[in-house]
């Protein structure tokens, strides 16, 4: 291959202003994609390295590599960017910035200047996160649920990460209302509601969610800020309050939250499989309802949380039911991502890999939780190991597989060339063998009761504790080799047409990179569905 | 293990099988045909779609239904197993059990306290849950139990331990530092073995007049403590007054042995005033002479009990400073006890470090306030044991200067 | 080549929105509030017993007839009379800041009586009169917040009206302002029922 070029045509070149300013003050949707996408894959490496270093903490009993302290903040530190700045913002902000108005046939965004200040607030709420690691009492050691009354008495530097997590509520509030307001108002000609790609109903979805929803954070974390500097008891007990209604208001917000994580992974497969198997999604209807009713039911089951936590019985029995009720509309989905590969012509192009990949690792993480969802076997599964892994299948096995299904589909697009296949492949081998021997070692373990948030545990849980940890060396091994692939792509690849895929929805019709306003002169007209492949090619590569 | 004898885990196992077990057909079923789809549909063999099928209102039909009836029976299943765990058996032996950063204390209903659960095996035993300071759980893997505890309010478990042998206790909500030390067990013992242990230590230690208060049922009435109660407290009578109705009249008397027998034997007579006149006569037949006579010199302070000194260890044990200070030598959150007595520590006293050797007055202000004095390097989270007694602080202090 | 082009209906639309989730930021201590209230419904009398209702009344009134002035001026720009408008949106400015004054002596008195987030006097009192100030505070306090960038946003646009960047033709900042202002009206509706007169209802 030639020399490193980075010089890319189209929307990188164009432009009001040239140079770093040109990123900074741009109000172009790509471009804000693009600054998303690079401070995302940034927080996913360094929250990463501290996962890694929560397995070797727990590779043996006793203390390894650090003391209770240190492993009480890495695992808050970890779930705090992991879900603030990672998974919450990943597919929403990088790629539902960068293809939404494209997908509807749109210029931009609504909003532009605030697409950009909301990127700000990201930015700024990720400053301060990392700030709390390094200032203060030290780092932050709540857990990333701020529990009071522990977060109120903690001495740690608690308020900057509350801060944090508060200006970054905002910003994807303000996406939120962004996304709403764009699938309303900028619709093509002839973009129907029912020609919107998948990917935009989940976006839809999701950003009702985030308008919702996240207020309740932002006034749920003011609260224990304020309760910190003034004390004024308002969640303690001994003085009038009750410790219990924090975590209401907290899950209120948290659980939707999950599914603001997962519903654009969902949507994501959903664009990916109708391409690499060539055949309309399967129940176009069924899968934009089960979406919108996934955004609804999951409103109304924040309690799941709160089996143990001493709420009356009588809450158990309505929450436990609502929680059963959510599981319907993803089941209908993956369902229906099967039917659609019935009778297609399916090849196993690398974001296909990925894309199976979340549906088999939704499936375990989902089932999961439905033994958490019944209320007589969440009694004894509550806050250990299996939460843990539940949770990392889902939003690590699900919406995270789903992020890096969508690198694969859709870097070819941003910047015109291709990765290497066949590094690709094999490190999407190492992951989901990694990521399924460490997860499902840490479901075992937890079935055994092995508490979460242990940095020492009883020798009994050491077998596969252990295992638990190879798994993750295996798992790091293949992110590092996608990652390394992917850059190299990036810098080297080789060029693409428009559409090397084979897709049909308009992102495949503009050159690669797209030029300044998606779709030059002319405004598109629409006049097919997403999924019509007939007489699609796709360009050679 | 006889499963029947551990009825909450076998509530909670058979929900685990039953959810798990359907899953894992589900899971394999969707697993099987998609490895089928691909394997069959691959684009090598058929270059193009043999189908343009983009929906079916049946199938979406069936797949919703379906899914409905299998999730309302877990659901079922699960809720109907949660009541078995919520619904305390009649006859259940109550032990209370105390929460706080970062060890357990168990208290009997007879008052004496543990750091470990002792109970009896094949019985039921509810916990009643509580916390002094932030959330911890109460959670048993064996018995498949767990519950918060909450500062405020109280919450409860029950369980039956089924064999004799040791059960690991963990505290499953995150509770700083020390979250995953604040370990410890149940201990299950014989019908037999708990009957001798929880009889009560020293029998005899109590004089005579205490004994019969307690026998007698005085004390439901009456606190030995200050506190009110339905009757006057019968703290420290002696060279008290009391305002009484004589005969409908109030009139005053100063508290001597007189008194407290005529108020005994014939309460009826004097009322105190304030009080409803409901305490029963106690005749010769109840309380014999001498008894009366003890009762009243206890109460009056002419034997002093024969207490035995607070044991320091157990002080230590009891009180949870074992749960942050080791005394082994071994370092954690807070300094060891270890060799306290004779080491130099540097300490920060309003901002500035200074190093003092460790001497009684020095112990007390760490006991009582510690913020005071903060040992270098160590978190300001000690919190003041202003609920131990004076006399109970001079035995730990002692007993520390001798480490 | 601008990528902005008008979409008023849209501006609106998205105010809208955001107007929402404004309301689900108060309603969080809303319920926080009734919670609250049912455990300590004579703490919560008493304690409400003691606010000011004359400033409290004074207040609503100021803040109404401010909803009204900005109402006013948004129908003056779309009839071209910008000097009414302009007019308008002062008279706006001034009540808010009015309602600001007030506030400030309402909260000063409590102040002077020890009464504030974290004060000695509240960690002494009954947890459901430190609940009820405590809230009290940080309602009003919130709201005040908002009453401020109400001024702010006004004040923006009122010079913005003066270089004719906000005009009959394109009125969408000063209307966007407006559902702003009445928004933050309606939630001191909210308020104002619920700290200072409810809780008297319920005597125990
Ligand atoms: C992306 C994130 C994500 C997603 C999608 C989910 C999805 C679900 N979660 Fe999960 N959950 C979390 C992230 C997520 N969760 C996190 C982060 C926590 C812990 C937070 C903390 O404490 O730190 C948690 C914790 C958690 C709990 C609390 C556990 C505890 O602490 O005690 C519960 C309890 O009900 C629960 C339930 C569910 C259910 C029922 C679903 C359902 O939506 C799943 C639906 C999916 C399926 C059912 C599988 C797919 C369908 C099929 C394979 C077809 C066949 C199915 C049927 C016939 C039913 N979750
Ligand atoms: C999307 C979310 C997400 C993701 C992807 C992950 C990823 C991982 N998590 Fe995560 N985790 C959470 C979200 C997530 N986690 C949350 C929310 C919590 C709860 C926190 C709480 O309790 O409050 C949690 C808690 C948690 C625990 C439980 C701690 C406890 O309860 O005691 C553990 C334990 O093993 C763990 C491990 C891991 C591992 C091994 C990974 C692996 O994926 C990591 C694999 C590592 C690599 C792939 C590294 C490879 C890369 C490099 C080596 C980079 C090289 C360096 C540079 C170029 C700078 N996590
Ligand atoms: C929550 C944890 C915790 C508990 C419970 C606790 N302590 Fe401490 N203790 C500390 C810490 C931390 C320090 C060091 C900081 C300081 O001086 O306050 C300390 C300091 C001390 C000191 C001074 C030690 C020295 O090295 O000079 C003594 C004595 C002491 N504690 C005794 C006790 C006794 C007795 C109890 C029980 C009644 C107890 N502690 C309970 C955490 C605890
Ligand atoms: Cu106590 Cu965790
Ligand atoms: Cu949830």
């Amino acid at each position: 291959m030639t020399e490193t070029t980075l010089n890319y045509s189209g929307f990188y070149t164009e432009g009001p202003r040239k140079g770093i300013l040109g990123w900074l003050l741009t109000t172009d949707h790509k471009r804000i994609g693009i600054l998303y996408l690079g401070c995302i894959v940034v927080m996913f490496l360094i929250a990463m390295v501290l996962g890694l270093a929560i397995r070797l903490e727990l590779i043996a009993p006793g203390k390894t590599i650090m003391g209770p302290q240190a492993y009480n903040a890495t695992f808050t530190v970890h779930g705090i960017i992991m879900i603030f700045l990672f998974i919450i913002p990943s597919i929403v902000a990088a790629f539902g910035n960068f293809l939404l108005p494209i997908h509807i046939g749109a210029r931009d965004v609504s909003f532009p200047k605030l697409n950009l200040l909301s990127w700000y607030c990201y930015v700024a709420g990720g400053l301060l996160a990392i700030a709390s690691i390094f200032t203060g009492g030290g780092a932050p050691d709540t857990g990333w649920t701020f529990y009071v009354p522990f977060s109120t008495q903690t001495t740690t530097n608690v308020n900057l990460a509350v801060l944090g997590a508060f200006i970054l509520g905002f910003s994807s509030i303000l996406t939120g209302i962004n996304f709403v307001t764009t699938i309303h108002r900028l619709r093509a000609k002839g973009m129907t509601w029912g020609r919107l790609p998948m990917f935009v109903w989940t976006l839809y979805a999701t950003a009702w969610i985030q308008i919702l929803a996240t207020p309740m954070l932002g006034i749920t974390l003011v609260l224990v800020f304020l309760e910190r500097i003034f004390g004024a008891g308002l969640f303690d007990a001994a003085r009038g309050g009750d410790p219990i209604l924090y975590q209401h208001l907290f899950w209120i917000y948290s659980h939707p939250a999950v599914y603001i994580m997962i519903l654009p992974g969902m949507g994501v497969v959903s664009e990916i499989i109708p391409t690499f198997a060539r055949k309309p999604l399967f129940g176009y209807w069924a899968m934009a309802i089960s979406s919108l009713a996934i955004a609804f039911a999951g409103s109304l089951v924040w309690a799941h949380h709160m089996y143990a936590s001493g709420m009356s019985d009588l809450a158990v029995l309505v929450f436990s039911f609502l929680t059963f009720i959510v599981a319907i509309p993803s089941a209908i989905k993956v369902f229906n991502w099967i039917s659609t590969l019935y009778k297609g012509s399916i090849e196993l192009a690398p974001p296909m890999l990925f894309a199976l990949a979340f549906i088999f690792q939704f499936a375990i993480g989902g089932l999961g939780g439905l033994a958490l969802g019944a209320a007589a076997s969440d009694v004894h599964l509550h806050d250990t190991s299996f939460v843990v892994g539940h949770f990392h299948y889902t939003m690590f096995g699900g919406a995270g597989f789903a992020f890096f299904a969508a690198l694969h589909f859709w870097l070819p697009k941003f910047t015109g060339r291709m990765y290497r296949h066949k590094p690709a492949v094999i490190a999407w081998g190492l992951m989901f063998v990694g990521f399924n021997v460490l997860y499902m070692s840490m479901q075992a373990v937890g079935i055994q009761g092995m508490p979460r948030r242990y940095y020492d545990y009883l020798p009994e849980f050491q077998a596969l504790n252990l295992v638990a940890t190879v798994g993750s060396w295996i798992l790091a091994a293949g992110i590092l080799l996608m990652f390394y692939n992917l850059w190299q792509g990036i810098r080297r690849g080789r060029p693409v047409g428009n559409n090397p895929w084979g897709g049909a929805t308009l992102e495949w019709q503009i050159p690669s990179p797209p030029p300044l306003e998606n779709f030059g002169a002319e405004d598109p007209v629409v006049t097919k569905g997403p999924y019509d492949y007939k007489g699609v090619v796709a360009d050679e590569y | 293990m006889d499963q029947y004898a551990n009825p909450t885990a076998q509530a909670v196992d058979n929900v685990l099988i039953y959810i798990f077990g359907f899953s894992l057909l589900l899971l394999l079923g969707i697993t099987v045909v998609t490895i089928i789809f691909v394997v069959k549909y691959r684009r090598s063999k058929y270059p193009e779609p043999t189908s343009d099928n983009d929906g079916n209102i049946w199938l979406e039909t069936i797949w919703t239904v379906l899914p409905v009836m299998i999730v309302m029976t877990m659901f079922w299943y699960g809720w109907t197993n949660y009541v078995g765990l919520r619904e305390v058996p009649a006859g259940a032996l109550e032990i209370k059990a105390t929460a706080r950063m970062w060890s357990w204390q168990f208290e009997y209903p007879d008052g004496r306290k543990t750091s470990k659960l002792y109970v009896p095996v094949n019985t039921p035993i509810k916990v009643s849950l509580h916390s002094v300071d932030v959330l911890h759980n109460f959670f048993v893997p064996a018995f498949r139990i767990k519950r918060d505890t909450v500062p405020g309010m109280e919450n409860y478990v029950w369980f039956q331990a089924p064999e004799e042998g040791s059960y690991d206790i963990f505290c499953a909500e995150y509770c700083g530092v020390g979250h995953a030390d604040m370990i410890t067990t149940v201990e299950a013992m014989s019908q037999e073995a708990y009957a001798d242990w929880s009889k009560p230590l020293e029998p005899s230690g109590d004089p005579r007049g205490l004994i019969v208060l307690n026998e007698q049922g005085c004390t439901g009435c009456h606190s030995l403590d200050g506190s009110d109660n339905i009757g006057p407290s019968l703290f420290e009578l002696a060279g008290q007054t009391r305002k009484l109705i004589r005969d409908g009249q109030p009139v005053e008397v100063a508290i001597d042995e007189n008194y407290l027998k005529i108020a005994i034997r014939e309460p009826e007579l004097e009322v105190v005033a304030g009080y409803d006149p409901i305490m029963p006569p106690y005749d010769e037949g109840t309380i014999s002479a001498e008894d009366l006579q003890a009762v009243v010199d206890y109460l009056l302070g002419k034997v002093v009990a024969a207490t035995t000194a607070p044991d320091a260890d157990q002080l230590l044990e009891e009180n949870g400073c074992l749960g942050c200070h080791s005394s082994d030598g071994s370092e954690g959150i807070a300094p060891t006890f270890k060799g306290i007595g004779q080491r130099d520590v540097t300490i920060e006293r309003d901002g500035k470090e200074l190093t003092i050797k460790v001497d009684a007055e020095y112990l007390r202000r760490a006991l009582l306030e510690p913020e005071a004095d903060m040992v270098k390097g160590y978190a300001p989270m000690m919190p003041a044991a202003d609920y131990l007694s004076p006399e109970q602080i001079d035995v730990i202090i002692e007993h520390l200067l001798k480490q | 080549m601008s990528i902005e082009h008008r979409d008023d209906t849209g501006a609106r639309f998205g105010m809208w929105l955001f107007l929402y989730t404004e309301v689900i930021l108060f309603s969080g201590l809303f319920v926080l509030f009734a919670m609250t209230q049912a455990r300590f419904p004579e703490h919560f009398a008493a304690a409400s017993a003691g606010l000011n209702t004359t400033i409290g009344t004074l207040n609503t009134f100021v803040l109404l007839t401010s909803s009204l002035t900005l109402s006013l001026s948004v129908t003056a720009l779309q009839l071209n009379k910008i000097r009414q408008s302009l007019l308008f949106c002062s008279g706006t400015v001034l009540l808010a800041v009015i309602f600001l004054v007030n506030k400030y002596f309402e909260w000063s008195t409590e102040i002077s009586h020890g009464i504030y987030p974290g004060s000695d006097h509240l960690a002494e009192s009954a947890p459901g009169t430190a609940a009820f100030f405590n809230l009290y505070f940080f309602t009003t306090g919130l709201h005040g917040l908002h009453i401020f960038i109400g001024i702010v946003l006004i004040l923006t646009v009122t010079g913005m009206i003066i270089r004719g960047k906000v005009s009959a033709e394109c009125p969408v900042l000063l209307v966007n302002s407006t559902l702003y202002w009445h928004l933050v009206d309606l939630i001191w509706i909210f308020v104002f029922p619920l700290f200072y007169l409810i809780p008297r209802g319920f005597h125990g």
